[in-house]
């Protein structure tokens, strides 16, 4: 039963990268031919404009079609859902799910402990950790809709008790850009907001166009974390760090390794494997708050990797941990905007 | 009588489990709940979720409690506990196989394979030290090397297995966190005759006490106590770690602060070790719940928190 579910998880994420790829490759045909590149790129970003116009369009009209309640919905688990009525009471138990709820223009009534953006949503009430949220303080906000994350609560253990309660739950998911147009759509759907909705996605696939317009073909990364030991961990295709370096068209010299090591998606990597991929850019992101050592500082102290060619060319970048690590989500068109920023510098 | 104060000690913990936590009852609020099946807030919170938690609490604390007391009776050692002696660490590395290689089964059969774990470890301690007979010495030393290789191969097993992340620190630090009627109706039938068990083994304990040639001489045998006192210890680790994970202190901590109580006659020691671990973990999960709400600290944290100075107390004023 919970196996096919996570069959289907697994199909729709894979589906999904395999969308991301294609795209990709699509981008890549055209620029083969005999146009100069830079034409060619900005050709592109006006029919994507173009695109973007018309989507904003759609986007109008399909705010005047209202959700008709009941309403049954599919959500990101596989799970098929009903919602009685609009809900009113929403809580929200990873910052994933709060800020795909307040960017929708809905309110949040309780949020999980570590949940700090949007602002408005820090003064909803505190519902407990994400991995831990508190039943109590649930049940005592009586909500009508429950948003959970299908990377963080999909386990039998926190998925039941959830479940239980008899309160609808939606598990929303922003593991890769085609996970969260779907997202959109379902949290559209159930809240009532199918314009806002489509208006996000517009934006969202303005934002792709034009990081993956700008950022010059061919160019190679990696996205490393470190854990305290200093052992390094790059993110590969199925993070949500190696999704956007797909988005954008870089190509990331991790992509196809399979998680190894405590964090999924990330792979380990040995230094010696490092010096040998050798990619133009390496992002750094750390995730302990200043004042501890960033990693990029850290990578520059360790003698063999002076001789990267990333290292030479000053282009070892510090990466912002919410954007790219902790909260994958409706903020994608930031790390999308700094992502095509720092791979497209000299 | 102490047994009695340690009763009410208990009875006014349970009370104050379910008046307290991210959301304060007032008496009369929780009494309600407690009483009246109106399907209201107050009902939801004392009934659904704060009885049963505690409920847990007090089968867990118990077990633990007499696995302690009956662990150091058998080996001698006033060291002993199913944590040291690896019973715990078996169970948890069951716990985790379950939890990691069946990621959608059943608590029942959760429970089940936790419960094998923990006879398998007390299993494997007592084959171990048996040479012709068992020996005390032998006994705590395969322990301690047992407890150290189980306890690596759960980590190793957390590692590895991204799956099992989020749910490693509540695991491995031991906590209550969303356990409920269910977990008690599934531990209750273990623990309860268990512990019945131990208590009417408890006269052989007695002369196990006085060494085993003249234990033998009194017609007690000795070897076959130990070994029923194993499997108690190893089904009530089981119980436990399938409800509450490794929640260490509490097997070592009961039977001290028991014996301070009550002296060294087993058949007073173990019932109260049951009470005082009762007590420890209902008390620690009562405060693991508040101190940081809405969230939670791992209640395995303060069963060392509250134990350790205690039994240090023990150790430098006492006797």
């Amino acid at each position: 039963m919970r196996d096919s579910r996570m069959m289907r998880f697994a199909l729709v994420g894979t589906a999904g990268l395999a969308l991301l790829f294609g795209a990709a490759c699509s981008d890549d045909e055209p620029e083969a031919t005999s146009t100069p590149t830079a034409t060619e790129a900005a050709a592109t970003a006006t029919t994507e404009a173009t695109a973007t116009a018309e989507a904003t369009e759609t986007a109008t009209e399909a705010a005047a079609e209202e959700t008709v309640y009941p309403v049954e919905v599919t959500d990101m688990l596989g799970r098929t859902v009903t919602i009685e009525a609009e809900p009113t009471t929403i809580v929200t138990l990873s910052p994933t799910a709060a800020e795909f709820v307040a960017i929708l223009g809905a309110e949040v009534a309780g949020r999980s402990s570590s949940t700090d953006f949007p602002p408005e949503v820090v003064d909803a009430t505190d519902v407990g950790s994400a991995y831990q949220p508190n039943q109590e303080v649930i049940a005592q906000l009586n909500p009508d809709l429950i948003v959970a994350d299908a990377t963080i609560h999909a386990a039998p253990q926190l998925r039941e008790p959830l479940e239980a309660s008899g309160i609808p739950v939606i598990f929303v998911t922003a593991a890769n850009i085609g996970d969260m147009t779907t997202t959109y759509e379902l949290m559209g759907t159930v809240l009532n907001k199918s314009g806002e909705a489509a208006e996000q996605i517009a934006a969202v696939d303005a934002a792709a166009a034009e990081a993956s317009s700008s950022v010059p073909e061919g160019v190679s990364a990696i996205l490393l974390i470190a854990d305290r030991d200093n052992t390094l961990y790059a993110a590969n295709a199925g993070s949500w760090a190696g999704a956007l370096l797909d988005e954008v068209g870089a190509e990331n010299v991790a992509g196809g390794e399979a998680d190894s090591g405590p964090y999924p998606g990330f792979s380990s990597v040995a230094p010696e494997v490092l010096l040998q991929w050798d990619p133009d850019y390496i992002l750094a992101v750390t995730p302990a708050p200043e004042p501890a050592p960033r990693l990029s500082d850290i990578l520059k102290q360790i003698p063999p990797f002076a001789g990267l060619s990333a290292m030479q060319n000053d282009h070892v970048v510090e990466m912002d941990l919410q954007l790219f690590l902790q909260s994958p989500g409706p903020r994608v068109i930031e790390a999308l905007g700094a992502l095509s920023e720092t791979l497209s510098a000299e | 009588m102490w047994t009695l104060a340690l009763l009410g000690a208990l009875v006014v913990v349970g009370m104050l489990s379910i008046i307290m936590g991210a959301i304060m009852l007032g008496l009369p609020d929780a009494i309600r709940g407690l009483i009246h099946d109106n399907g209201e807030f107050e009902r939801l919170v004392v009934w659904d979720l704060r009885l049963p938690r505690f409920l847990d609490a007090v089968l867990v604390g118990a077990a633990l409690g007499v696995s302690g007391a009956l662990l150091q009776a058998v080996t001698r050692n006033p060291l002993a506990d199913p944590t040291i002696l690896g019973v715990s660490a078996a169970a948890g590395l069951a716990l985790a196989v379950g939890l990691v290689l069946f990621p959608g089964i059943d608590r029942e059969w959760l429970a089940v394979i936790t419960i094998l774990g923990g006879l398998v470890g007390a299993g494997v301690l007592l084959s171990m030290a048996w040479q012709g007979a068992i020996s005390s010495i032998r006994l705590t030393l395969a322990g301690i090397a047992i407890s150290a290789f189980f306890g690596a191969a759960i980590v190793g097993l957390l590692a590895s297995s991204t799956t099992f992340l989020e749910l490693s620190l509540g695991f491995l630090a031991g906590g209550l966190y969303g356990s409920d009627w269910r977990d008690a109706q599934i531990v209750a039938p273990i623990v309860i005759p268990a512990v019945a068990i131990a208590i009417a083994l408890t006269p052989r304990l007695n002369a196990l006490a006085l060494g085993d040639e003249l234990a033998a001489g009194l017609g007690v045998l000795t070897d076959r106590t130990r070994l029923i006192a194993l499997i108690l210890v190893g089904a009530l680790t089981g119980a436990a770690v399938s409800v509450a994970g490794l929640v260490s202190f509490v097997g070592l901590v009961s039977p001290h602060v028991s014996r301070s109580l009550v002296g060294e006659d087993q058949r007073y020691l173990l019932p109260t070790s049951a009470l005082t671990g009762a007590l420890l973990v209902a008390t620690a999960d009562l405060v693991a719940r508040l101190v940081i709400r809405p969230s939670e600290l791992p209640m395995g944290i303060l069963t060392a928190a509250v134990g350790a100075p205690f039994l240090l107390y023990l150790v430098r004023f006492r006797r």
